[in-house]
């Protein structure tokens, strides 16, 4: 799968996607946690998959990762659809976690609860996401259970990148902030598509075109 | 001070000159370090999967042990290296998350491979340090040989 060659109805339809399911994670926090909460993503870039942890930052960094991996079923047969990653800066990761706990922030490390609120986020985050794209592609969608992991960036990155790196040329990485009561965080949410989503993405653009011939 | 080079996924370098050949961030994919002291000749390469056999049309073969091996050896031996001159040194394949399926074996997969491959090169590995739940940096120095390994939050070793 050549993500460069993406044409303009797939660009359009994964930003729709995302935005999409940024509203949906922003309702779900805020629901959850009874605070004001906004989820965006302020840009989107297309890489190659050895290029994703420069665009997310230096190799070293101290990082949190919360790591997803989604099957969906389309026309009855089950494929594997992408690989979701959420990751934040350990003090942001702890900041996050703590503000939404509603406790004060300051420590450095993370406590068991920190990664299951984590882990949480995670969940609702991909969960927003996906339901956005189950409602765009007419698929079915199962998320695995978010795993969580914390050291430097490119060693916490590179056995998600591996699983991938024999079937998937390029990822899409977006900048992702949290607003939670006036407070920012940033971070970075990462997909990787198998080559099935290309395809099931261009049945739904002839699906569309049909749609429109027809004067739906 | 020695030259740095960094070698970033699925990269690999081979050089003459003394330099360090630093990798940062190694989590489950594999260092492979190649160094012949006699010709002053060194190699390293950063792969991330064991085997280019189910690789997809286009994908770059230098994301896999067994092409990164090739491509290493065969820099070497064009410079006036024998394989039986060459000593390897091998860090990475950590499991950095637990339980997770096709991910989690990944690193030692990658550690089988690098043993099995240099092995049918007839090179020896020297010095090993692989496994583990920890994402490593690496410094390879190519005039002794010596590989400077750090972890977050702990002392350096070198191996």
């Amino acid at each position: 799968m050549k993500f460069k060659k993406l044409n303009r109805f797939e660009l359009d339809a994964l930003k729709e996607i995302s935005s999409v399911g940024a509203g949906h994670a922003s309702t779900a926090l805020s629901v959850m946690t009874s605070k004001r909460i906004e989820v965006t993503f302020p840009w989107m870039k297309v890489c190659p998959l050895e290029n994703v942890t420069s665009v997310i930052g230096k190799p070293e960094r101290e990082i949190t990762n919360i790591y997803l991996h989604i099957d969906g079923t389309y026309i009855d047969k089950e494929f594997e659809i992408c690989s979701l990653i959420l990751a934040f800066p350990i003090k942001s990761a702890v900041l996050l976690a703590k503000l939404l706990q509603g406790e004060e922030p300051g420590a450095e490390e993370l406590t068991e609860m920190d990664r299951s609120t984590l882990q949480e986020i995670g969940n609702i985050l991909a969960g927003s996401y996906l339901s956005a794209m189950a409602e765009y592609l007419n698929l079915k969608l199962i998320e695995s259970v978010p795993s969580i992991a914390s050291d430097m960036l490119d060693s916490v990155m590179d056995p998600i990148l591996a699983k991938h790196a024999s079937e998937v040329e390029d990822a899409i990485v977006f900048n992702t902030r949290f607003i939670v009561g006036g407070q920012e965080i940033t971070g970075h949410f990462v997909v990787l598509f198998y080559s099935h989503m290309r395809l099931i993405l261009a049945n739904v653009k002839y699906l569309k075109e049909i749609e429109k011939c027809l004067g739906r | 001070m020695l030259r740095k080079i960094s070698i970033g996924m699925a990269e690999f370098k081979v050089v003459h000159n003394p330099c360090v050949l630093e990798v940062l961030g190694l989590g489950s994919c594999i260092v492979i370090c190649l160094y012949n002291k006699k010709n002053k000749i060194a190699a390293t390469s950063h792969a991330m999967l064991p085997d280019s056999k189910n690789s997809a049309p286009g994908i770059n073969p230098l994301r896999f042990v067994d092409k990164t091996v090739d491509a290493m050896v065969s820099g070497m031996n064009a410079l006036g290296c024998k394989n039986k001159d060459i000593k390897a040194k091998i860090c990475g394949g950590a499991e950095i998350f637990h339980n997770v399926p096709k991910i989690s074996d990944i690193g030692r997969q990658n550690i089988e491979a690098a043993r099995k491959k240099l092995g049918s090169e007839g090179i020896e590995i020297v010095a090993e340090d692989v496994g583990g739940n920890e994402g490593r940096s690496i410094w390879f120095d190519t005039v002794t040989g010596e590989v400077v390994i750090s972890r977050i939050h702990k002392p350096t070793i070198t191996i």
